[in-house]
């Protein structure tokens, strides 16, 4: 069943057209994450969803109900703030249960509820404190404690995690994941970080300047991204593009360096185009013989090592698992498995169907 | 690159001198400014303790806190107090309210809302005593036009400053007009300065308008009221020119505020120690007041800080 439908949604700021007709189907009980460079409009989104921004063109639907109209309050949806919007004034109890207590509901209700979040968070030893004697972590677990009670059908997170260290980033992201998949609440969640996508989301909504790239499961856009952009986006370190001409079934690079195609492409009569050649880190080895290419620099991480190669007029990254030692400005060899290579199209960056 | 050093390693050596100088240098304007406080502030204090009326000379002399203790004893002096206290809890508690609601009313940035809150700043920029002399022909019972105004409502014989029991709501009326933009300016800015987050969660949460202003901006907005208020309190309690230029602190006894009264006893009846010490007690009172707002202050501001 869908969630949350969004229709041929567009949005204007005065003249300025910051959504393009988008639309995103959400089932229920997944974890939808939108991601895309600053500006692309995914916060507005976020905010049309949540009513607290108007719906210029299109629909919004949120289980089943058309909710372009109806005040934010009605709709049913609890959301996590950047800053967390906190009260400051009230306790962590206070905090949490406000809403409830504007609803009127019977207060042993609230107690249990209140209670039951703040299980669920670790908050249990902090509800009579206020705010401001927080830790930032602890206030965004108070800030998602606020929406837990409410019991939304749909959660709304605007990056969340922006405002931690690095360290309980990684940790909030866990819990937040966890907390999903147990309670099973349809969940939006905007973030500029690709990272965060990969891990959390069921499904990623990746987009650029207010238009929809691409839709789908994480692993699907990584290995299938539709174009350029969402190849480049996804991934860290990210992919290595080259520029070239197919011919003779290769992918000639301008100091003629032949870059194997995948052999669905051997097939196709692509003789003489222009094609910009796509393969992740990952996917580069550094063997014996192969590909020449100077090595610019050696980056171990503990876990892989990455070397920064420049060939074909590109700089390239390779990511093996393998300790490397190399000196900068040495030649290694490399390979590439062609059968994870992706051909762009470099007019529209549209990726060229096997 | 070795010659930032080289001029590091000069400016280093250089160093010495200037240390030993410089603090002396930057303070200067400042110590300036307290000596020019110190001096008449001192010199008031120490007049405060001598019987000395320039009409008589010789009956100058040293006598301790008796000046105080004259004036602690004195019905005119307690009626001075009151009439201030009076005239500057209403003065700013009506500039409050008003300036908090026009500042709520301009809130949303607006083309219109950035025009009218300049033009209402307008009699911030006329001069207190101008402003008054303004009132007072308005006022003024035979071609006033607030005179003339009242009188089509069927007010006739009302005569503003001219009668004892109008004339503290006429100069409270003036203060109010000069002095509210100044209130409303400062909330305005904390207003539109408070995080928009809380109020977008309130509004999700389906909080009411009447709770959002209770609950949530008026607590947020404390610390501005505070200044705003403590700004207003300091310069009230002390008013002198609006009252001087509507009435000289009369009819009668009715406006007598400290400063008036200071200076009537100074340039009318010649009381150099009576004037200094209605001064030093103003002095204290007005100390007292800042010492608790500043307090006050910085404690919410901490506050603010800690949820920011």
């Amino acid at each position: 069943m869908t969630a949350v439908a969004i229709r041929g949604v567009r949005k204007l700021f005065g003249q300025i057209e910051v959504l393009h007709s988008v639309d995103v189907e959400i089932d229920d009980g997944d974890f939808v994450i939108l991601v895309g460079p600053s500006g692309c409009g995914k916060t507005t989104l976020l905010r049309m969803i949540a009513g607290l921004e108007d719906v210029s063109h299109g629909e919004i639907l949120i289980g089943g109900r058309r909710v372009n109209d109806i005040a934010p309050k009605a709709r049913d949806v609890a959301m996590v703030f950047q800053n967390y919007a906190l009260y400051p004034h009230m306790t962590v109890r206070q905090n949490m249960s406000f809403a409830l207590r504007l609803a009127r509901t019977a207060r042993v209700e609230i107690d249990k509820r209140v209670e039951r979040a703040a299980e669920i968070l670790g908050l249990g030893q902090l509800l009579d404190r206020s705010p401001r004697q927080l830790s930032g972590g602890q206030r965004q677990r108070v800030a998602m404690g606020r929406a837990l009670v409410r019991n939304p059908q749909v959660f709304l997170f605007d990056e969340p995690l922006s405002n931690l260290d690095a360290k309980l980033r990684v940790q909030m992201r866990a819990e937040i994941k966890e907390l999903q998949q147990r309670l099973k609440t349809t969940t939006v969640y905007v973030t500029h970080d690709q990272i965060e996508a990969m891990t959390m989301a069921d499904k990623i909504v990746i987009m650029r300047n207010g238009y929809v790239e691409q839709t789908g499961a994480p692993l699907d856009l990584y290995d299938h991204p539709a174009n350029q952009f969402v190849a480049g986006f996804l991934g860290s370190p990210s992919m290595n593009f080259l520029d070239g001409e197919i011919a003779e079934g290769a992918m000639i690079a301008a100091d003629g360096l032949r870059w194997p195609l995948p052999e669905s492409f051997a097939a196709q009569p692509l003789s003489g185009r222009k094609v910009v050649y796509g393969i992740r880190p990952e996917h580069i080895t550094i063997t014996e013989a192969g590909i020449p290419a100077r090595v610019q620099l050696v980056e171990p991480t503990g876990s892989e090592t990455q070397v920064v190669l420049q060939a074909s007029g590109s700089t390239l990254i390779a990511a093996s698992r393998e300790r490397i030692i190399a000196q900068p400005g040495t030649i290694l060899h490399i390979m590439v498995d062609p059968a994870r290579a992706h051909l762009f199209d470099p007019e529209s960056g549209k990726r060229l169907a096997a | 690159m070795s010659s930032v050093l080289q001029d590091h390693s000069a400016a280093l050596r250089r160093r010495p001198r200037l240390t030993a100088w410089l603090p002396y240098l930057l303070s200067l304007p400042a110590l300036l400014v307290c000596v020019g406080i110190l001096v008449p502030f001192i010199t008031a204090a120490w007049y405060s303790l001598q019987r000395y009326n320039l009409a008589m000379p010789m009956t100058r002399g040293f006598i301790w806190f008796g000046q105080y203790i004259d004036l602690f004893t004195d019905p005119d002096f307690w009626n001075t107090v009151q009439v201030s206290a009076i005239y500057t809890i209403a003065t700013v508690g009506i500039e409050l309210l008003l300036g908090l609601g026009i500042a709520l009313l301009l809130r949303e940035r607006s083309r219109f809302n950035n025009l009218v809150s300049v033009a209402l700043l307008l009699p911030l920029m006329t001069a207190p005593a101008i402003a008054s002399l303004m009132w007072k022909l308005m006022t003024n019972p035979n071609f006033g036009v607030l005179s003339w105004l009242i009188s089509l409502l069927g007010v006739h014989d009302f005569r503003w400053a001219s009668d004892p029991r109008t004339a503290m709501f006429t100069v409270v009326l003036v203060d109010v007009w000069v002095y509210t933009p100044f209130m409303m300016i400062l909330l305005l800015a904390g207003l539109r300065s408070l995080p928009p987050q809380p109020f977008e969660a309130a509004r999700l949460d389906g909080v009411p308008a009447r709770f959002v202003f209770f609950r949530i901006t008026l607590p947020m907005l404390t610390p501005y009221l505070v200044t705003a208020t403590l700004f207003r309190l300091l310069d009230s309690i002390q008013q002198f020119d609006i009252i001087y230029a509507m009435t000289q602190g009369g009819p009668g006894d009715s406006l007598m505020v400290f400063q008036v009264r200071a200076y009537l006893e100074f340039f009318q009846y010649t009381n150099v120690g009576t004037s200094a010490a209605l001064m030093m007690v103003l002095w204290a009172i007005t100390y007292a007041l800042s010492n608790v707002f500043v307090k006050q202050w910085l404690k919410l501001r901490e506050r603010a800080h800690g949820t920011a």
